[in-house]
């Protein structure tokens, strides 16, 4: 059918929008709303606009309350700035989170990234700046119906049960159906202690707790202050598989964490942050491309060293531990040899690697520290 | 509104599983019991005797002319203040002596003993049992008990949430904060409105059990004081106890601790009766002490009423600007906090 043809190249085009149920949501929308009767080519043409505009309309009405298809920044932050007396929390911060996206907010503890949050969710007023959640800079609390949170750590009552604080949740935030917390409760891993008072809950019992609260209702946007703080590795892992998972489910998810292997596994987007300051903003791919490196052993490093670094197109080239460090990717390494082997240095060994997050983010941060 | 509602109704689920109340509830409903009881015991214990031959003062006089006659006054007649029919056929001499008779009995306090009796009486019949049980909760000096346990369980219930971190999960999923303010309000009004209705339920039923275990007169279900009484006291108690509500909850959102809160607000009994004092020692600033917080909440909740009607009037229009101040200030406070993770406390 043409739908699924559009379908197809609607995936193409926005491989996560259209990814799973919204995409077969999308095809749904088509079958529903439109017949092709093939009446030639220019009929096809006429037709092609009318899906288009269809594809948009119907997509935005079904699924519009997921924001698909939806192109604006699911968070936006302008000139964030927040001080307490005379310390700077968060300085000029202007970072803008794309929708359906993992994305990663990562520094050293007091660099600001739970403050942001706090601004974010209403719980810390801005000295100065502006933000926007779904595009809208006003009415937050009706934004933040579409938002589950939890900043810093999980706080429920001690008291109640899991099974009960999911329920009171639920009660005032309005979200979901009673029936749905044992589905939560098997998803976080918590089915067999759900009944247990939350005061008994290891630390990693009271994280899970607190996605299984995030996930109440389904939200658009998930807000995670450090959600594998006091996990086991086995906890971690499983808790950055859900995380990833519900990234690609659509949902957009604001991780904070200053574990860098961590927002490095989870997000596809990141901001880092130091001192409140925003030091980087962009994909994790890009941002480890800008660190990826060659390693060389040749007949002459010192040489070596020389000729390369007279290239304005390698950015650093240094020594280390015996090798030739050279940024670089490993396409380029062909060239280097040939560049170096007409100065009659031959390349013995190489190796290559992607670049660290947790390098490069040292390195950015001292950076800023020194000036 | 409705989803105000429904917030003091989730609030209610989760307050419920919290000791705390349960335990001020009990402390109000022995110490209103204690009244009944206490009020039954000094009365039976009593020479019961002493009633039960008439050992208490009457006194009669008798006449022939015109036609025989005879003329009794009891200590009853002279407590209630009336005097029995038939006064006026009572021969002017013999008149002189029975005044001057009821006159001796003032002096000596003849049936002092009678009125005291009278009045355990009524601690422990219905329905006035009831508006004394609350009178003792509310306005039983010199500690007001209900004012301080509801300022109590309000900087529990609010300071709760600073202790827990829970006010960042709740205002973070887009609960407004003068909304959860205002639900946690609510829940405060039910609950003392609850405590009074168990308070009442509970004096029903020392009444009865007094009744059936009584032997002697003691016993009657439902002979003193008016129903409409009771219905007063309710009423009044509540609205009395608004500003209280609304104090408590103010001192724990200023110091954003339990703690804190219970100490300040129940440091404010303190502060105003010291200050009740002083500014009674002074004429001209004496009537200001009556519009003192907790002076205004008895004299409003003595029953039967010691307050003209624009006294009454005063005393009402206080009660709700202490409260609009506090209710006002605490939500521009809250509306201005940064909310801040568990406190511990």
């Amino acid at each position: 059918m043409l739908s699924e043809r559009v379908y197809r190249a609607l995936l193409v085009a926005y491989p996560r929008e259209f990814r799973g149920e919204y995409g077969e949501l999308m095809v749904q929308c088509f079958r529903d709303r439109m017949r092709f009767d093939g009446k030639g080519p220019r009929a096809l043409i006429v037709w092609m606009h009318m899906i288009s505009d269809l594809a948009i309309s119907a997509f935005q009405e079904h699924a519009g309350g997921y924001g698909m298809g939806n192109t604006k920044p699911i968070i936006e932050t302008d000139a964030l700035t927040k001080i307490y007396g005379s310390i700077v929390a968060v300085d000029d911060l202007s970072m803008s989170v794309p929708r359906g996206h993992a994305f990663g907010l990562l520094g050293p503890n007091g660099s600001g990234k739970t403050t942001t949050m706090g601004m974010l969710l209403g719980l810390v007023q801005p000295t100065s700046g502006n933000f926007s959640l779904f595009g809208s800079t006003d009415g937050l609390q009706d934004s933040l119906r579409r938002v589950g949170a939890i900043v810093e750590y999980p706080s429920f009552y001690p008291y109640l049960t899991g099974r009960e604080n999911l329920r009171y949740f639920q009660g005032i935030f309005q979200r979901g159906e009673p029936e749905d917390i044992d589905g939560l409760l098997e998803k976080v891993g918590l089915a067999e202690s759900g009944d247990r008072r939350f005061s008994t809950y290891s630390l990693g019992m009271k994280q899970r707790l607190g996605l299984a609260f995030v996930l109440l209702g389904d939200p658009e946007l998930l807000l995670l202050d450090e959600p594998t703080n006091g996990m086991d590795p086995a906890g971690m892992a499983e808790v950055r598989h859900l995380i990833r998972q519900l990234a690609e489910d659509g949902r957009t998810v604001l991780v904070a964490s200053h574990l860098l292997n961590e927002v490095e596994q989870m997000c596809d987007s990141v901001v880092i942050m130091s001192d409140g300051n925003l030091i980087a903003q962009g994909s994790v791919s890009d941002i480890l491309r800008s660190d990826e490196h060659v390693r060389l052993k040749t007949t002459d490093d010192e040489k070596a060293v020389t000729i390369l670094s007279a290239l304005d197109w390698i950015e650093d080239v240094r020594m280390e531990g015996g090798e030739v460090v050279v940024s670089s990717t490993r396409d380029e390494l062909a060239e280097i040899s040939t560049i170096l082997g007409r100065a009659e240095v031959y390349v013995i060994e190489t190796s290559s690697g992607p670049g660290s997050l947790e390098k490069y983010f040292l390195e950015i941060t001292s950076e800023g520290e020194n000036e | 509104m409705q989803h105000t509602l429904q917030l003091t109704k989730w609030e209610w689920f989760k307050v419920r599983r919290l000791r705390m109340p349960w335990i001020l509830l009990a402390i109000a409903v022995l110490v209103s019991q204690l009244g009944v009881w206490v009020n039954y015991l000094a009365f039976h214990n009593d020479d019961v005797n002493i009633l039960m031959s008439g050992g208490f003062s009457s006194y009669s006089v008798a006449w022939d002319e015109p036609t025989p006659g005879s003329y009794t006054i009891t200590c009853s007649d002279f407590v209630n203040d009336r005097m029995p029919p038939g006064l006026d056929q009572i021969p002017e001499d013999r008149r002189a002596e029975l005044l001057k008779e009821i006159d001796a009995w003032r002096t000596e306090g003849v049936c002092d003993r009678f009125a005291s009796r009278t009045q355990l009486r009524r601690g422990f019949t219905l329905p006035n049992s009831i508006t004394q049980s609350i009178a003792i909760i509310s306005s039983f000096r010199p500690i007001a008990i209900g004012p301080i346990l509801i300022m109590i369980l309000a900087a529990s219930i609010v300071g709760s949430e600073y202790g827990y971190g829970t006010l960042r999960t709740v205002l973070a999923g887009g609960i407004g904060r003068w909304k959860f303010l205002f639900a946690k309000m609510l829940l405060l009004i039910r609950m003392s409105s609850d405590a009074l209705i168990v308070i009442t339920l509970v004096t029903v039923a020392s009444s009865l059990a007094i009744a059936l275990i009584s032997t002697d007169d003691s016993g009657g279900i439902a002979d003193s004081g008016k129903w409409s009484e009771v219905v007063l006291i309710f009423l009044k108690t509540v609205y009395g106890l608004l500003p209280f509500i609304s104090l408590g909850v103010f001192a724990t959102v200023l110091t954003t601790s339990r703690g804190v809160g219970i100490t300040l607000s129940v440091g404010y009994f303190i502060v105003e009766s010291i200050l009740a004092t002083l500014l009674r020692l002074n004429e001209t600033l004496a009537d200001v002490a009556d519009y003192l917080l907790i002076q205004a909440f008895l004299s409003w909740t003595t029953i039967p009423s010691e307050l003209n009607s624009s006294q009454a009037l005063g005393v009402f229009l206080a009660i709700l600007g202490y409260t609009v101040i506090l209710v006002a200030t605490t939500a521009w406070v809250f509306k201005q906090r940064d909310i801040a993770g568990a406190t511990g406390d």
